[in-house]
């Protein structure tokens, strides 16, 4: 069975190396995806769950840009707060990991003890670690939806 | 102040940041050359000899700016 490529591309951002398993290249799936969850997982360990800076949310883990009534307006300035935390874009095409990193991230901010938000060296490694780790997904997913139109071609 | 929990505080390597480029460049050759290798038998190799040579080139990289530093302070 050929696999479309917008399904190759979409199951390979849900689990990083997917898309090629989908494509039958299995060996090529699991080299490129325990690389990347790797190196993401690295990037955590490295410089902390907070190093997942998630846009929308300040130091303290609480929303930015609420209005009167506390309701969210991130439409408001949604550019704004991307352009804030750039990083972040990079960061969430690893995948959903990415998503539950970033509750861990914000449940850790919060509280009368939080985690600190570590901005020496060590958080800017960690940071890069998992910016990579998008990236290469990134690369991935668009090499496996090229294979997979070449495939259906 | 925390205790050291595992993926929620930094790694306490503040003086050993510099080990960290060695993962980080491994886990990049690999992906990188498991993206282009037509054969994964040739990953291996090809990730060992880009990762060799993107070490090198990041060590000569930095003893350039350093003399580049060190002529430009005189």
């Amino acid at each position: 069975m050929r696999s479309s490529p917008f399904a190759v591309v979409v199951v390979g951002w849900l689990i990083p190396g997917a898309g090629y398993w989908l494509l039958g290249q299995r060996a090529r799936a699991m080299v490129v995806g325990i690389a990347v969850i790797v190196l993401f997982l690295l990037g955590i360990l490295i410089g902390g769950m907070r190093v997942i800076d998630v846009p929308g949310f300040n130091d303290h883990g609480q929303k930015a840009l609420v209005d009167r009534t506390d309701t969210w307006v991130l439409y408001g300035n949604f550019t704004g707060t991307i352009v804030d935390k750039p990083w972040y874009v990079a960061q969430i095409l690893t995948g959903p990991v990415t998503l539950i990193c970033s509750k861990l991230s914000v449940d850790a901010s919060q509280g009368d003890n939080p985690y600190p938000k570590v901005k020496a060296r060590i958080g800017e490694i960690g940071t890069l670690y998992t910016a990579i780790a998008g990236m290469l997904n990134l690369l991935a997913m668009i090499d496996a939806g090229h294979r997979a139109q070449k495939e259906s071609a | 102040m925390h205790p050291y929990t595992l993926f929620f505080t930094p790694l306490p390597i503040w003086n050993y940041w510099w080990v960290t480029l060695f993962p980080l460049v491994a886990c990049i050759s690999v992906a990188y050359k498991g993206i282009k290798c037509d054969s994964m038998r040739q990953v291996p190799w090809q990730a060992a000899s880009i990762t060799f040579w993107i070490l090198i080139s990041l060590g000569a990289a930095a003893v350039a700016l350093s003399v580049l530093v060190r002529i430009l302070e005189k």
